[in-house]
């Protein structure tokens, strides 16, 4: 598990991540949300031991990251801007990351390479972005390590490829219990692979909760309601967000489904219907909450 | 790297990362040695013994620690090799590759540092066998040849270690290439500046600063790239290796540090850590507003407006570029302004500290008691002529002819080997300096119009300490103050080496008069007893000069050779070496050296016989001549000269004349009014003569004006 507490870091005057606790459970898929300048990028590379906290910890199961090599070992970081070693080829790479990770499935990265359809030894400089890409999440996920830390990585990958990205990353999962960790300016990547969800602004964490409770736990409602009554008789039920085109109420609630049905159920309402929302809709209630305008914030 | 072998490991992926600079060192040691090797065998055909001494002297030369290009080449591969090796620092994206990978930052110091040394050291090692063996094939004695080329190549190696860390440490310092090559250039750079400007300040601004080279001593000291350089000139010793492998030991460390502490985020950026940004920009506009002051001081004629403003151009424009390059942006020049103001009181300081002589450095005075010894001299008027150095005579392996005069400064040998009996002397000697300067000041002195004598003067204090200082005194009193430190036998046994020779280092003995010159020596048939006599009466009359007797004109020159010294005024069987040592170390007769005199008389040898008028052929004069000007009447003094053929005239100027290069050998003595006279004998020589002041130069003086052409 990997745990920061009061994590910080300052670039002369800014404070890029400003006193970030945050727990990531191994086995799931931890996104990490926020605008370009948010501290994503920092807080990765915090967490790789790339740059030296000013103050707080990281720790992997209670063992600080900063220059350990054992604790190291047991991550991979993929860059939004990854670098390769100089005139290199994947085969380099290979060959390079053998060395350095007991675990790296030499094989594997054979095959994979073969599936992505990259040249053993073609140098990587000759390669696309989407190409270097691909290779560098190969590498990642051949490196073996028990967590993966992914900025922006699939920024720059057709949509197959996407797919292709996330099916290795469940496999992964599944088989070995690998825990990826994804940077990303845009929710909508995000929804269909992440457990659980980080929202940074500013270098701070606005909030970070599962994706499953976020779900079961707000939901949208179109309804409409006798004459002369509304929605206030809910009872139970927290009213975040209410919207009305006419005698169309669109409400934003949070609690349980079957909570909130019977609170329909119970209201009088002539018609009501649960939607379900969108990651990015769920973020823009509990940030609305939160008083933070999310729309200026992700998207 | 979790393996053992992640040394090993980490230094293959290196060199596979550097191929480019392997084949870049491989192909400028092929050239630096086989190829120069592989010419150096065309050049000669190899007919006699002399062609295959001078190729294993070159090639000798070329596999040295002396060779010269080898340096250079050392000096810009540690750049290269310094600034590729750790280039990765100044790219985010590499930095974030390797310090994400699991192996610690002292590792990656480690395989990046070591793999620069070895892409240099196996190159240099290898080409420099095979030019061994490419000598030896052309008939060079292999096994001293491979001796020289692994002494040069770890002496090479060792010196190599200081500017390739200097340079790590400007890489590990800032964050980009440019601004990093830049930081090397002042690390070398700055302080031997800093020295320069405080001895230009100092030479300026005190009246008894004695410099000698301050800059040029202290530059080796402060500059790892002049350290570098010093001394490949020089036989090695163990001290010199010593000190370079001290002087890399502190530098590795301190670049270790630095790349340990270095954050990955100063990639990109000027200057890898906030803390160094403000020093060095304030070190660097302190020294520039120094420079421009220095500068537009002088221009300006020494005008206190102009040090200001100076001050301010050069201060002000430093700190806006260095902003500039700080933050890459020209819209940041006047950024920390506190920090601009800080480096222009800073400079102004330091100026203020010369210019009002803050620290008293003028009137310092040992104070009682604290004196151990002194050493004191008079830097031209007395005994200038005395020769400093050593002689060395064929090299210590083949003894062919080679011969150096290696001249060693009076100031250096005077502090070395000269010990006042009497210290208290010099400083009485500097209290009339400081009373004088307290009541009237140099300008009041000066404004006198009487000549000045420099008077150095070093004190050896009890504490350990010395100091040296220069007073400037005007002529005469200069002799009054001065005759108790000549009559100092200390002054004398430091001053004159020859006082420190023993009978049996003398071998020979040289006297010269005019363009006579006379050997003694065994081979002569002197007796060793004789020559030992001899250089034990002119020791004792040497010792007991008076300041008056040596403002007497010699009549003879005389110097006492050892094995070295005889063999250079002989010649060697094979060459003709006597010019090297010339008429170095020659000590004048005086006419009080009458028991010297005495002991030549007996070996025949006379000193000082008279020219004979009939040998003269005729005699140019010259001397300064009042004339008068036709409008405005006015006389003014004219250089002028003339030929004087009149047998008459010539034979009364001989029977007056005096040698000219023996007016070097006197003291305190005035030679204005003379007659300069080049005598041109029957046999077509000639020789430079004088007439003293007096009333036959006065007549001689009237010769020239009526005779002279305009």
């Amino acid at each position: 598990m990997i745990e920061t507490a009061n994590l910080t870091k300052r670039f002369d005057d800014i404070v890029a991540v400003d006193h970030i606790t945050a727990r990531i459970k191994d086995g799931s898929v931890f996104g990490l949300v926020g605008t370009n300048g948010a501290g994503k990028s920092t807080f990765l590379r915090l967490l790789s031991g790339i740059l030296k906290p000013d103050e707080g910890t990281v720790m992997i199961d209670g063992r600080p990251v900063y220059e350990q090599e054992d604790v190291k070992s047991r991550f991979f970081y993929i860059s939004d801007d990854q670098a390769f070693l100089s005139n290199g080829t994947p085969g380099d790479m290979m060959a390079f990351y053998g060395k350095l990770y007991p675990g790296f499935d030499r094989g594997r990265f054979e095959r994979l390479l073969g599936s992505f359809g990259l040249e053993r030894r073609r140098r990587i400089s000759t390669f696309s972005k989407g190409m270097k890409k691909q290779l560098s999440i190969i590498c990642g996920i051949c490196a073996g390590t028990d967590y993966l830390f992914c900025d922006e990585t699939f920024d720059g990958l057709d949509p197959v490829m996407r797919q292709t990205v996330k099916s290795l990353f469940a496999n992964d999962m599944e088989e070995r219990g690998m825990t990826p960790i994804i940077a990303s300016h845009n929710l909508r990547e995000l929804e269909d692979i992440c457990d659980h969800v980080g929202l940074l602004h500013r270098g701070g964490i606005l909030l970070s909760k599962d994706l499953d409770i976020m779900k079961t736990s707000i939901h949208k409602i179109q309804c409409v309601f006798p004459e002369g009554s509304g929605p206030e008789g809910l009872a139970g039920l927290e009213i975040i967000k209410k919207e009305s085109r006419g005698r169309l109420l669109t409400l934003t609630v949070r609690g349980e489904k079957e909570q909130a049905e019977a609170a329909m159920e119970a209201s009088g309402a002539i018609f009501y219907e649960l939607i379900p929302l969108t990651l990015e809709e769920i973020f823009i209630s509990e940030t609305e909450v939160a008083g933070y305008d999310i729309k200026k914030l992700v998207f | 790297m979790t393996s053992r072998n992640w040394f090993f490991k980490g230094m293959t992926e290196e060199i596979k990362r550097r191929l480019w600079a392997v084949a870049l060192s491989v192909l400028a040691f092929f050239f630096t040695f086989p190829v120069s090797m592989v010419y150096l065998t065309t050049q000669n055909d190899f007919s006699d013994a002399r062609d295959l001494n001078y190729f294993i002297d070159s090639a000798e030369e070329l596999l040295s620690y002396h060779n010269g290009w080898t340096v250079v080449l050392m000096a810009v591969m540690a750049v290269v090799l310094a600034f590729s090796g750790f280039s990765y620092l100044n790219s985010r994206s590499k930095v974030d590759f390797y310090h994400c990978l699991p192996i610690r930052r002292e590792k990656q110091f480690l395989i990046r540092y070591l793999c620069g040394i070895l892409i240099t050291a196996v190159p240099y090692l290898f080409f420099s066998v095979i030019s061994v063996q490419i000598a030896a094939a052309a008939g060079a004695p292999a096994g001293e040849l491979m001796k020289t080329a692994l002494f040069g190549w770890a002496y090479q190696m060792v010196s190599f270690l200081i500017p390739y860390t200097t340079a790590v440490i400007a890489a590990m310092l800032t964050g980009n290439i440019v601004v990093g090559l830049m930081g090397f250039g002042v690390l070398n750079i700055y302080f031997p500046l800093f020295v320069l400007l405080w001895q230009g300040l100092a030479e300026m601004c005190l009246e008894t600063f004695c410099s000698h080279d301050l800059a040029a001593d202290w530059a080796g000291k402060v500059s790892p790239m002049f350290f570098y350089i010093d001394g490949f000139d020089q036989t090695v010793t163990g001290g010199m290796i010593l000190s370079r492998l001290v002087t890399a030991g502190i530098l590795v460390a301190i670049a270790a540090v630095l790349h340990k502490k270095r954050p990955s985020e100063a990639a990109g950026k000027a200057m890898a850590f906030p803390l160094s940004q403000p020093l060095i920009r304030i070190m660097i506009t302190v020294e520039a507003a120094v420079s421009g002051l220095m500068f537009f001081w002088t221009l300006g004629g020494r005008e206190f407006g102009w040090a200001l403003f100076g001050l301010f151009a050069g201060g002000v424009i430093c700190h806006c570029v260095i902003e500039i390059i700080y933050h890459f942006d020209f819209k940041k020049l006047f950024s920390h302004k506190k920090q601009m103001a800080l480096s222009l009181i800073l400079a102004f300081g330091i100026f203020a500290l010369f210019f009002w002589d803050l620290t008293g450095y003028d009137r310092w005075l040992p104070k009682d008691g604290s004196l151990e010894s002194a050493a004191a001299y008079v830097q031209n008027e007395v005994d200038s002529w005395v020769d400093y150095g050593t002689l060395v005579v064929g090299r210590e392996e083949d003894n062919r002819g080679f011969g150096q005069w290696i001249r060693e400064r009076d100031e250096d040998y005077l502090a070395e080997h000269m010990t006042l009996k009497d210290g208290e002397q010099a400083v009485s000697l500097a209290r009339t300096w400081v009373e004088n300067w307290n009541q009237t000041g140099m300008d009041a002195v000066r404004g006198s119009g009487l000549p000045e004598e420099r008077v150095y003067v070093l004190y050896r204090l009890k504490n350990g300490r010395t100091a040296e200082r220069v007073y400037d005194i005007p002529g005469k009193q200069t002799k009054d103050l001065f005759r108790g430190i000549y009559d100092d036998s200390g002054y004398k046994e430091g001053r004159y080496p020859l006082l420190g020779m023993e009978e049996e280092q003398l071998k020979g003995i040289q006297v010269s008069y005019m363009d006579k010159e006379s050997l003694l020596s065994e081979k002569e048939g002197i007796s060793r007893e004789t020559l030992s006599k001899i250089l034990k009466i002119y020791q004792k009359e040497l010792s007991s000069l008076s300041l008056e007797q040596s403002g007497e004109l010699p009549v003879g020159e005389i110097r006492f050779l050892d094995d070295v010294r005889l063999q250079a005024a002989e010649g060697t069987e094979d060459q003709e070496i006597t010019w090297i040592y010339g008429d170095l170390e020659y000590y004048p007769i005086y006419p009080s050296f009458t028991g010297t005199l005495a002991a030549l008389e007996e070996q025949k040898i006379a000193v000082g016989d008279p020219v004979d008028p009939a040998g003269v052929r005729s005699v140019w004069m010259e001397a300064e001549v009042e004339t008068e000007e036709n409008f405005p009447l006015e006389k003014s003094i004219s250089y002028m000269g003339y030929e004087e053929k009149d047998r008459e005239v010539i034979e009364k100027i001989v029977r007056e004349m005096k040698y000219g290069p023996y007016r070097e050998y006197c003291s305190f003595s005035d030679f204005s009014g003379e007659i300069s006279l080049r005598v041109r004998f029957e046999d077509d020589t000639d020789e430079a003569f004088f007439i003293p002041d007096g009333s036959t130069a006065d007549w001689l003086r009237e010769r020239i004006r009526e005779n002279a052409e305009e």
